[in-house]
């Protein structure tokens, strides 16, 4: 039988604006939608999720169980720096198995990993 | 709601793409199975650690789902969830997720649009989602 198919990631958050401004920078993708309740970005290549912000009145109590890791288009350190200077934090830095990948918090909190890009993986 | 122009000045510098949306589980095994099935996704082998698996989509669409087993289990609502979109109606979908280990929850219609939300088998959240107007998924 088919599945279902996946329409967007949905991120609750106090600030819908701060967020998807941050992620449009951080993944290239454009604002397709807002509101009072949110903003809706989207992949103008058609390739990536939808993402969706979504104003929630309660805050960040532990750290997140789903994040996403993203394949810089340069390098690991310079991609981090790009990040941070859009308002991201770099947490820190996990070596294991024979893989290296930056952990980061976007401007709510929220964790996403920076993995080495493809070219570093020498793939 | 109307459409807005993103920062442009800033796509002129190349973005990161989306590798994966990875899951911290406590039985990746289990919840890999259970998303397979709910999406039509299928494992694959890559380079990694002992018991973490890798699902993806076979048309190549989206992004894939990393499932990493962690010590601490879930302490409170995601901050993050999947909306999915059935391939028959909510009702339907619903039902055939049940029968995979999810549990349904509240029915909600709000902004043109339906949806149940759902918990999969660890408990983590996602959406059963329709167009009330029919242009995307189906009622009831």
């Amino acid at each position: 039988m088919t599945g279902s198919s996946v329409d967007a990631l949905t991120f609750d958050c106090g600030d819908p604006k701060l967020l998807a401004d941050f992620w449009c920078a951080a993944l290239g993708y454009e604002v397709s939608d807002s509101d009072e309740t949110g903003f809706a970005i989207r992949d103008p290549s058609g390739r990536g999720w939808d993402v969706l912000f979504l104003i929630v009145p309660e805050g960040k109590s532990a750290k997140n169980r789903l994040h996403l890791d993203l394949t810089p288009p340069s390098t690991m350190a310079e991609e981090v720096a790009r990040l941070t200077a859009l308002g991201a934090t770099e947490q820190r830095l996990v070596e294991e198995g024979g893989s290296r990948w930056t952990v980061m918090l976007d401007p709510e909190g929220n964790e996403f990993c920076v993995l080495r890009s493809r070219s570093e993986r020498g793939s | 709601m109307r459409a807005r122009g993103s920062a442009l000045a800033l796509l002129t510098v190349s973005p990161s793409t989306i590798y994966c949306l990875t899951v911290d589980c406590a039985d990746p095994d289990r919840l890999a199975s259970f998303w397979c099935e709910t999406l039509g996704y299928e494992r694959f082998e890559t380079d990694l650690q002992a018991e973490e698996v890798e699902i993806r989509d076979p048309t190549g669409r989206g992004g894939d789902l990393l499932f990493v087993p962690v010590p601490e289990g879930k302490s409170a609502k995601n901050r993050l969830h999947l909306d999915l979109i059935p391939p028959s109606t909510i009702r339907e979908e619903v039902l055939r997720l049940e029968a995979l280990g999810a549990a349904a929850g509240e029915e909600f219609e709000e902004a043109g649009w339906r949806w149940t939300v759902m918990r999969d088998p660890e408990g983590n959240e996602f959406c059963v989602c329709a167009r009330v107007d029919g242009s995307l998924g189906a009622l009831p």
